[in-house]
């Protein structure tokens, strides 16, 4: 990595004007995302089930797909029980939170000063890395 | 004789002399970007995803009923009876699944962007802030149409926060308003999820767009400190 | 030379109309489904025939009583000149309910003092613009029966 070793020269950045050009855009961005919704909205309506009842509970219940990861990994953690009987509830918890504590962090434990993520090796294979373990945690929750 | 454009522009320049509003929204337009800030306009979608929601959101609370016994009866009409229901319903329901996708994508380009260091920490945790927000806006507004679906989902998921180690116990129940999933879950999340949620995520918004208007956006390629 | 320098305005302006108009379409298309979603739904679920409001006896003479009706306050009066009768108790001046008034033996409205007759339901006095409207009443194997509102709902119908 050759551009690593070179000296960070002071750079005048290009700059672009906010309005027109960058609001269009925008625009541009929000008139697609509205076309989207309008398509899915149409194509899929939002689903009811049967009313709750407390009596019956259905089966596969499950979270939104937003919650996956963590429920799913709350249920692997019971490898953890060799270790004690609380031991898969608290690591099935404290894990994802210590991991969101930390992203929470982010700014105050990466003080390095390079930016862009290719010159960042090890910041760009550990997002790869969490992001391919919480797909995979999200995925295997919505088929088990 | 009253000239329209007369007018208004006299009406304009009555109101710009007491209060400069045309200059405050020069202000805020007339800035510029590097050109090498690839937003790919993640923030903004999210952005747009919320005042969807907000709309959307207005229009189901004008018919919703947040009881036990009328929730379910009160979605069925917004379902079938209610001229476009359906559809209001169904983009809210999209558009929250849209505004959590934008939002993670939004933070990775933060990320790989580098975009949260100095001196934009503060931006950075105002964000965190929004996505916890956001993701309170799921588990509240799940719930609401009190079906099969929505409450056992809502059960497992205060349950899980009841394995919270300590104040388990404390958080299931405060959570749920009581012992159980009840009709007094049912308004509390209601009451979160249509005025407190909002009021706050607004508020935090506009503390994340100020900040990034007063910094600017970072330049990917140009180190710290530039 | 002219030729070129037209060309690119011209463009211009279409685009211009082109955005204008496609940002109008937009806006409306989203607007048209809102004021549609506002629009009530209709209660038409409310009518399920004719409803039991109690037996005869208890209607005595000379009194009045307010039941429900398909959500409604309905007044059953009976009197000597009318025998008995339902009327809409929603007084036709600003929608108080009305009541029996056991002294003078008439319809009271206690908002703004209108006074309806317990035959027909026409004003006596005050300031309500419209009889009260009629209900069919009949008395069935010891049951009194609530039905429809006769004639206009209004009670614009000329008095008997
Ligand atoms: C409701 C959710 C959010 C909304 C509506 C929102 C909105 C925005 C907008 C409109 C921008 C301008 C640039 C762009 O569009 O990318 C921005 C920038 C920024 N956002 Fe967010 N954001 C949200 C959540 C987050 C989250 C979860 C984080 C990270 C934890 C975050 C951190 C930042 C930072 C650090 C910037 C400055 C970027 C730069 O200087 O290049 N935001 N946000
Ligand atoms: S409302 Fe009955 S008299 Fe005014």
């Amino acid at each position: 990595m050759s551009r690593e070793s070179e000296p960070a020269a002071p750079r005048e950045p290009d700059l672009l004007p906010f309005w027109p050009h960058y609001v269009l855009s925008e625009f541009i961005a929000w008139y697609i995302v509205l076309g989207v919704l309008i398509t899915l909205a149409a194509l899929f309506p939002a689903g009811l089930e049967e009313k709750a009842n407390a009596l019956q509970t259905p089966e596969h219940v499950k979270p939104e797909w937003y919650f996956l990861a963590v429920y799913q990994f709350l249920k692997v953690a019971s490898v953890f029980a060799s270790l004690g009987s609380e031991a898969p509830r608290l690591t099935g918890i404290l894990l994802p939170a210590i991991g969101m504590a930390l992203l929470f962090f982010l700014p105050f434990l990466d003080r390095g000063p390079k930016r862009p993520a290719r010159r960042r090796p090890l910041l760009l294979i550990l997002t790869i890395l969490i992001l391919a373990v919480v797909i995979a945690l999200t995925v295997w929750g919505q088929y088990s | 004789m009253l000239n329209p454009t007369r007018v208004s522009q006299g009406l304009l320049a009555w109101i710009e002399e007491r209060i400069p509003v045309q200059a405050w929204i020069a202000a805020s337009l007339h800035v510029t970007i590097p050109r090498s800030a690839h937003t790919f306009y993640l923030g903004g979608i999210t952005l747009f995803c919320f005042v969807v929601q907000g709309t959307t959101g207005i229009l189901l609370a004008l018919y919703y009923q947040p009881t036990p016994e009328t929730a379910y009866d009160s979605i069925l009409v917004i379902m079938n009876q209610l001229n476009f229901g359906w559809l209001i319903r169904s983009v809210h329901a999209w558009s929250a699944n849209l505004m959590i996708i934008f939002c993670i994508l939004h933070l990775l380009r933060i990320v790989l962007q580098g975009a949260y260091k100095k001196p934009r920490e503060i931006t950075w945790l105002v964000g965190m802030g929004l996505l916890f927000l956001t993701l309170g806006f799921g588990f509240t507004g799940y719930l609401l149409p009190w079906d099969q679906r929505a409450f056992w989902a809502t059960t497992v998921g205060t349950e899980i926060a009841g394995a919270v180690p300590f104040i388990g116990d404390f958080v299931r129940q405060f959570l749920r308003g009581g012992a159980d999933v009840s009709a007094a879950t049912l308004t509390r999340f209601f009451g979160v999820h249509v005025l407190v949620l909002p009021v706050a995520l607004a508020g935090l918004l506009v503390l994340h767009l100020l900040l990034i208007h007063q910094q600017g956006l970072a330049d990917p390629e140009g180190d710290e400190n530039e | 030379m002219t030729e070129f320098t037209v060309k690119p305005i011209r463009r211009r302006k279409s685009i211009q109309l082109l955005l204008g108009f496609s940002f109008i379409a937009t806006i409306g298309g989203v607007l048209a489904p809102i004021i549609a979603y506002l629009i009530p739904r209709e209660n038409a679920a409310a009518y399920g025939g004719p409803s039991e409001v109690g037996a005869p006896e208890d209607f005595p003479l000379n009194s009045g009583k307010i039941v429900s009706v398909n959500d409604k306050p309905v007044i059953i009066v009976n009197t000597k000149a009318g025998g008995l009768k339902a009327f809409s108790a929603i007084c036709t001046h600003l929608g108080c309910v009305v009541t029996w008034n056991e002294r003078k033996g008439i319809i009271h409205s206690p908002c703004h003092d209108g006074l309806f007759n317990p035959v027909n339901g026409s004003v006596i006095s005050g300031p309500p613009p419209r009889p009260l409207p009629q209900y069919e009443l009949v008395v069935k194997e010891g049951k009194v029966l609530v039905g429809k509102p006769l004639g206009n709902i209004y009670g614009e119908r000329s008095g008997e």
